[in-house]
């Protein structure tokens, strides 16, 4: 049987030291030893009677429950002060054979894998290319869970596929302690996993779209993500440029995304009638407090796999401009993190050093990032159109309420199909501030303050726009998410409310929910919502 | 007179207790100073610790510390420490100390002082 250890810490932080937090009771779930239980359908069914178990113990005390990975947010939507469960340790990983997919799923033999919530990026991806795949999309980094980074919504620079959401064809829920409660869901019109799978795991089947799309980035609301079931690609390469880029040329780029009439080409990439290749990956790395200063580019193309191809990671490692935290620890631990002389010398060039051209897989090129001191993040989702118009903002804001020690890193996404996905817009824009924590008697504007001024901005300058689930952000504005969804949130809160019952959806709410209105219970929801609309799928 | 002993003389002492607090402080921040070299699982991840709130590089992960001195002799010069990762090791930190090497040195040789720092694998399930 799998077993829990429970503790009373007192308080509870994020990685990235944003808290602390309070919190009454922390749950760690270890999986029964393997030698005990072999078969790993075994491990898993095990796992989900445990979760259960805890789950009705919550409810009999009159408690919430929060599960949580890696604790990677920057603010406390992992958070919650009755009782945290701790997902790592929970990391079964299985490759879905041809017999297990649904007779009529669109997806090949091989591309299709299963994972227990508790599984990193680096698992996932080590899996993925283990078994010859590769993930499609990845954070900048590769520490987060499975369950947590769909749950939030985490992105890369996937131009043309999407978040890391995106890849998920099918999600296994655990919305309460009975035995109904274990639900497998997945879309109705792509259709991955069969019954019988679901069988295995115990689960009942749900095929419905506008549930499964709302369940996507559930922020840990729909109940307990206990697997994801992941669609992979054939392994491939990137290529991966860091060069320098003048402002108006970077706009022209990000705001037309048409790489092959941008004036900025990299000779390296061009096609055969010299125009500009598509990337798959781009990025820009911005100095807000100097206004003359070249943005650096991050641009990555896709490559045909092939074995023996030099090793990348001695250079990986050595990335300043991997992301803008990386860039900003470096830079901030090279100057004692002292934030008055780190905003003195932003006011400079602080974008020196070249890096080489490197190739490698997703799972290389987005390697491990590690703890760089207490830091910050405010996030920006706009319509690539926008940019232009949404980074002056960001940079007026930065300039005129701040200053505050952090640097601007802009990432081009594919819009998400999560009905609360953050990367909305059909080719969205993220602007993001990332920086050191600062004391407050410095005279510096407070973090909470200038995310409150920079809502506003937005708002008044009428561009539409969201924020990151996981990121810092002035959550408390009244009808933020409803400015930032329009109807959108109603249908994730009908979804919910249909699918948990009320003390269920209370048992999954916090204080996070519950300050953006999310944690609302609509009550005679209508069950054709979360209706099973599909085909029953065997083996095939 | 006397006023001119007392400034030459009084400034001068604590001169020179300052010059001693100096050098303390320097030759203990010297037998602080220190190297270390990491060994990393390029591919692997680490056994997570949820307590771990360390404002270092082992943040999260699970951490086990050898921090003793080892008697070296000739007939015993292989010195081995058992250390339970089932699925291996992520990660192997040796750190050295300027006052450790002194201490080897005025042991001539036969007492070495050793920080390891080891984090296992998670487990693959």
């Amino acid at each position: 049987m799998a077993n829990t250890r429970t503790s009373f810490p007192g308080q509870w932080n994020t990685f990235h030291a944003n808290g602390p937090f309070p919190l009454r009771m922390l749950l760690d779930t270890r999986l029964e030893p393997k030698a005990d239980m072999p078969s790993p359908f075994a491990r898993y069914n095990d796992a989900a009677l445990e979760i259960q178990r805890l789950l009705q113990e919550s409810l009999n005390s009159n408690e919430r429950f929060r599960a949580y990975g890696s604790g990677w947010s920057l603010n406390n939507i992992a958070h919650q002060q009755d009782r945290m469960h701790f997902n790592q340790r929970l990391n079964l990983k299985f490759a879905i054979a041809q017999t297990q997919m649904h007779a009529n799923t669109a997806h090949t033999d091989g591309s299709l894998f299963f994972f227990q919530c508790g599984n990193v990026i680096k698992e996932v991806s080590e899996f993925a290319r283990a078994n010859g795949r590769s993930i499609s999309a990845s954070g900048a980094s590769n520490g987060q869970t499975i369950a947590g980074a769909i749950s939030t919504g985490v992105h890369g620079a996937a131009l043309d596929f999407g978040a890391v959401q995106d890849m998920v064809v099918g999600l296994n829920l655990i919305i309460g302690p009975r035995p109904e409660d274990n639900v497998y869901l997945e879309s109705e019109h792509a259709p991955a996993l069969s019954d019988a799978f679901a069988n295995t795991i115990n689960a009942r089947v749900i095929r419905n779209e506008g549930l499964f799309r709302s369940a996507l980035v559930g922020l840990g609301a729909f109940g307990f993500v206990h697997g994801v079931a992941i669609a992979t690609e054939e392994r491939f390469l990137l290529k991966r440029y860091i060069r320098k880029i003048n402002k108006t040329d970077a706009l022209q780029l990000g705001e037309t995304l048409d790489f092959a009439n941008a004036r900025f080409t990299l000779p390296e990439e061009l096609d055969a009638n010299g125009k500009g290749d598509r990337p798959y990956h781009y990025k820009l790395l911005i100095n807000p407090y100097n206004a003359a200063e070249d943005y650096v580019i991050e641009l990555m193309y896709r490559k045909p796999y092939r074995n023996g191809y030099p090793n990348p990671l001695p250079r990986v490692r050595q990335f300043l401009y991997r992301d803008v935290p990386t860039w900003i620890g470096w830079f901030a631990a090279r100057h004692d993190r002292h934030i008055p002389r780190l905003l003195e010398l932003m006011k400079g060039e602080i974008f020196p050093q070249d890096e080489p051209d490197v190739e490698g897989t997703i799972g290389e090129l987005f390697w491990d990032s590690n703890f760089a001191g207490p830091a910050f993040a405010c996030s920006v989702a706009v319509d690539h159109r926008d940019m232009g118009r949404a980074l002056d903002l960001m940079i007026a804001t930065l300039n005129t309420v701040g200053p505050i020690p952090g640097a601007i890193g802009v990432r081009f996404v594919k819009g998400t199909k999560a009905t609360l996905g953050f990367s909305r817009f059909a080719h969205t824009c993220i602007i993001e501030v990332d920086g050191v924590q600062w004391p407050t008697d410095l005279g510096l504007v407070s973090l909470e303050e200038f995310n409150r001024q920079l809502d506003l901005a937005f708002m008044n300058a009428g561009i539409p726009y969201t924020h990151h689930w996981g990121k810092n952000a002035a959550w408390g504005l009244p009808g933020l998410v409803d400015h930032m969804y329009g109807n959108a949130d109603d249908e994730w809160k009908n979804h919910r409310s249909a699918l948990l019952t009320r003390e269920m959806a209370d048992l999954f709410s916090n204080d996070f929910l519950d300050t953006v209105r999310l944690s609302d219970y609509r009550v005679a929801s209508d069950p054709g919502l979360v209706a099973d609309r599909g085909v029953a799928g065997g083996g095939v | 007179m006397t006023t001119t002993m007392k400034s030459t003389t009084y400034p001068a002492a604590p001169t020179h207790r300052a010059w001693r607090l100096a050098l303390l402080a320097a030759a203990l921040v010297l037998l602080q100073s220190c190297y270390h070299v990491r060994f990393v699982n390029k591919s692997g991840v680490p056994e997570p610790d949820p307590g771990n709130m360390a404002v270092d590089w082992y943040r999260g992960k699970q951490v086990d510390t050898i921090d003793t001195v080892i008697k070296v002799g000739l007939l015993n010069d292989d010195v081995m420490f058992l250390q339970d990762c089932p699925n291996g090791f992520f990660s192997l930190e040796y750190r050295v100390r300027l006052g450790d090497a002194m201490h080897n040195a005025l042991t001539f040789g036969r007492k070495r002082r050793v920080h390891v720092k080891c984090v296992c694998m998670k487990e693959t399930n």
